[in-house]
C-alpha cells in the first residue's frame, strides 16, 4: 500500500470535468490499496509524508508545481512529472531542439532573439519555410501566444510582441490540417489516442467559431490508430525526458509530425528490471540482487554527472534491489565527488565479479566489453536468467544462444 | 535551430580548488543572469544541447533561483537556512522576507511589521492565487549581500561560505542574501549578478582563473 498524494489547485478542481477525472483517479488508488490525498499549495511542508506524488495543475519551472515536482525528487520521492520534463516541455526552443537532435519529425523550425528580428530576416524566412509561418513565444500554452503571420511586417510586430515574454520566439512552417492527433503515453507506452477535429475554419485547438463552437473531441481505439502515429508519438516522448505526455501531432500526406509534447520516462527501465525478476509493477525489490554493467552516462568517458544509469539504480534501489555496479572507469580510489555519487552501491572490480549471483544483469552504458562478453559463463555465474539492455547495445540473437532472455528497448523481448 | 553569437564563455583551463575540486565542467557561462528564459538562460541551453558540460545548467539555474528548491538543496549539503514556509493567505509574525512564487515577479520583499503584511499580503500572493516562501526573521539580525565570483568573495569573512555556495549551486556569478545572527549565516536567497556589474577586482579575480572564449 503506498501513500500518494495528487497536487492540484484551485482553478484545476473549479472544472467539474477535472475534478470527475481527480474523484475517479482517487477512487482507483483506494479500490488498489492506496492512501491519496490532495494537496494544495499551502500545503508543502507534508510532501515527506507521501511515497508519490502526481501533479495535476498548470506546469511551468516558475509556479510552484516545479517546486513539487524537484523537491519531491531531492526528497527520493516518485513524481510525475519529473522537473526534467518540465524543464523541456515548458519551452518550446528546448523541446523542438531535443525532437530534432533525436530525428523525431517536427515542422521546420527555427528560433530567433531580439537582434535576428527585422523585416529582412522576416522575409527571408517566409521564403525559406514558405508562407504563413507560425510564431510561438517558447513559453505558450492553450495555444495562446501562437500567430500565423504572412508578411514580415506581421512577423516583426507578432515577434516584438512575443518577445515580451522571453528572450527567445519560435518560428515555425504552417501546416494545414482538419485536426490534430493527441496520443497519451506513460513509461514508453501508449494509454490513449485522442483526434481532435477543430472548429469550422479555425486551427488552433482552443478557438471557436463566432457562432461559439469548438473543437470536437473524438476518442480513438488504440488498436485502431496507425503503427506509424504510435512510434513517431513514442520517439517524443523518449527524446524530452520522464513523464505522462499528451503529444499532438498533424498527419500530412500519411507522414507525422510532432508539433507538441505536453509533460504530464527512466521509469519503464525500472518496469522492465521488475518485470525480469518476475515480480508486478509496483512490487518492492528487497532480496533482489541487480547487477549494473555501466555507470556513466556513455562509454569513452568517465562522467557520471546526470547519467540515465544512476537515476535507474536509484529508482530500482529505492525499491529495495541491492545493486552491485560495474564501470571500467569507476574504479580504484575515487576522488570525493565521484564517491558520493555512487556511495549506495556496491562496486565490482570486474563484469564477471558483478553478475556473480546476480538475479538480473542491467546493461547501462554502451562499453563495448559489454557485447563482448561469453553469454555462456554470463548464464552460468547469474542466479536469474534475463538481460536488460538499456542501451540496445548487445546482439539479441548471441545472449539467447546462451539460454538467457534479453530485454532491450523497443525490441521484441524473449 | 539556428546558431547565434556566443555570449561571453569562459573557458576553464584550470582546476578550480586545486587537487579536492568537486566542480567539473568544459565552459563557464558569466552571463551572470541565468534567469528562465532569458538571455543567459539560453546560452546555458545551447551549451548543453551541444553536449558541452556548462556551469550552470539551466536546472542549476532554477534550483537556485526558486527559492524554496534553493532551501530544500541548501539544507541537503548541510548549509545553514532560516525557518521557512509556503504560504498563500496565512503569514507568519512581522518581520519576515517574502519571495513570490509565480511566472510574473522573483523580488524578495523586506516586511518589517504586521501592517506592512497587510498591505502587501493581497499583492504578492495576487490574491491568494500563488504562493509565497516567507522567512521569519528573528529580531537580533543583519541582512548581508554577498556577490560571488566563481566561488570567491572579495570579503574575507565569507571566504569559505562562498566556496560552499559555489559548489551547491554552481552558478558563476550570484548575488547572495545571508541572514547574520549571533550564532549562524543563513542562506535568504540567490539572485542575479550580471557580468556588467562586476568591479575591476571582481573581473581581475575571473582573469585568473581561465580563458576567454569567442
Amino acid at each position: 500500500m503506498a501513500r500518494l498524494a495528487i497536487f492540484t489547485e484551485r482553478y484545476t478542481i473549479r472544472s467539474s470535468v477535472e475534478l470527475t477525472a481527480l474523484t475517479n483517479f482517487r477512487l482507483a488508488a483506494f479500490e488498489q490499496g492506496h492512501e491519496l490525498d490532495f494537496l494544495f499549495k499551502n500545503e508543502l511542508k507534508y510532501l515527506r509524508n507521501y511515497d508519490g506524488i502526481l501533479i495535476r495543475a498548470l506546469t511551468d519551472p516558475l509556479n510552484t508545481t516545479y517546486v513539487v515536482a524537484r523537491t519531491a525528487e531531492m526528497l527520493g520521492k516518485r513524481v510525475l512529472d519529473h522537473s526534467d520534463a518540465i524543464l523541456i516541455c515548458c519551452d518550446k526552443v528546448n523541446m523542438y531542439a531535443r525532437l530534432a537532435a533525436k530525428g523525431v519529425p517536427i515542422p521546420e523550425t527555427r528560433s530567433l532573439e531580439e537582434s535576428d528580428l527585422s523585416a529582412v530576416n522576416a522575409a527571408r524566412l517566409l521564403e525559406e519555410l514558405g508562407a504563413p509561418l507560425v510564431l510561438k513565444a517558447p513559453n505558450s500554452s492553450f495555444s495562446a501566444y501562437v500567430d500565423k503571420v504572412a508578411t514580415p511586417d506581421a512577423f516583426v510586430k507578432v515577434g516584438k510582441r512575443f518577445l515580451r515574454r522571453a528572450d527567445r520566439i519560435v518560428v515555425q512552417q504552417y501546416m494545414p490540417s482538419d485536426f490534430d492527433w493527441r496520443v497519451i503515453t506513460l513509461a514508453g507506452t501508449v494509454l490513449g489516442v485522442v483526434r481532435y477535429e477543430f472548429a469550422p475554419n479555425q486551427w488552433k485547438l482552443m478557438d471557436r467559431t463566432e457562432s461559439g463552437e469548438w473543437a470536437k473531441v473524438v476518442g480513438i481505439d488504440v488498436a485502431d490508430a496507425s503503427p506509424k502515429l504510435l512510434q513517431v508519438a513514442l520517439a517524443a516522448a523518449n527524446a524530452t525526458g520522464e513523464s505522462l505526455y499528451g503529444i499532438d501531432l498533424k498527419e500530412i500526406d500519411g507522414e507525422f509530425y510532432v508539433i507538441e509534447v505536453n509533460e504530464q520516462q527512466h521509469q519503464r527501465m525500472v518496469h522492465k528490471i521488475t518485470a525480469a525478476v518476475g515480480r508486478a509493477d509496483g512490487d518492492r525489490l528487497d532480496g533482489v540482487t541487480v547487477a549494473a554493467l555501466g555507470l556513466t552516462f556513455k562509454a569513452g568517458t568517465d562522467d557520471m554527472r546526470d547519467s540515465p544509469a544512476l537515476r535507474i539504480l536509484r529508482k530500482t534501489q529505492q525499491r529495495g534491489a541491492t545493486i552491485r555496479a560495474y564501470d571500467p572507469t569507476v574504479q580504484g580510489d575515487l576522488d570525493p565527488h565521484r564517491a558520493t555519487q555512487v556511495r549506495d552501491f556496491e562496486i565490482a572490480a570486474t563484469a564477471v565479479d558483478a553478475i556473480e549471483g546476480a538475479d538480473v544483469v542491467v546493461v547501462l552504458t554502451e562499453w563495448p566489453e559489454f557485447a563482448a562478453l561469453d553469454f555462456t559463463k554470463v548464464r552460468e555465474a547469474m542466479a536469474g536468467d534475463t538481460i536488460v539492455d538499456c542501451r540496445n547495445l548487445l546482439d539479441p540473437a548471441a545472449v539467447r544462444a546462451s539460454g538467457l532472455r534479453y530485454t532491450g528497448i523497443g525490441r521484441p523481448s524473449s | 535551430m539556428s546558431t547565434r553569437s556566443t555570449p561571453a564563455f569562459f573557458h576553464l583551463d584550470k582546476a578550480l580548488f586545486g587537487p579536492t575540486a568537486t566542480i567539473h565542467a568544459d565552459i563557464a557561462n558569466l552571463a551572470g543572469d541565468y534567469s528562465y528564459l532569458t538571455t543567459g538562460y539560453y546560452a546555458s541551453l545551447e551549451a548543453e544541447l551541444a553536449g558541452l558540460k556548462v556551469l550552470p545548467t539551466t536546472a542549476d539555474a532554477l534550483d537556485a533561483y526558486v527559492v524554496p528548491i534553493a532551501m530544500e538543496k541548501a539544507a541537503r549539503a548541510d548549509l545553514p537556512v532560516p525557518p521557512h514556509e509556503i504560504v498563500t493567505d496565512r503569514f507568519p509574525p512581522a518581520p519576515m522576507l517574502a519571495y513570490p512564487i509565480n511566472p510574473f515577479s522573483w523580488k524578495g520583499e523586506l516586511l518589517l511589521d504586521d501592517a506592512a503584511v497587510e498591505s502587501r499580503r493581497k499583492g504578492l500572493t495576487y490574491t491568494g492565487k500563488y504562493a509565497v516562501l516567507v522567512q521569519p526573521l528573528p529580531h537580533d539580525h543583519r541582512i548581508d549581500v554577498l556577490r560571488l565570483v566563481m566561488g570567491r568573495s572579495l570579503v574575507a569573512e565569507y571566504t569559505g561560505l562562498a566556496r560552499q555556495l559555489f559548489e551547491v549551486f554552481r552558478l558563476p556569478l550570484m548575488r547572495v542574501r545571508i541572514i547574520v545572527t549571533p550564532k549562524a549565516y543563513l542562506l535568504s536567497a540567490i539572485e542575479p549578478l550580471r557580468f556588467d556589474e562586476l568591479g575591476s577586482e571582481e573581473r581581475a579575480c575571473l582573469e585568473g582563473l581561465g580563458t576567454w572564449r569567442g
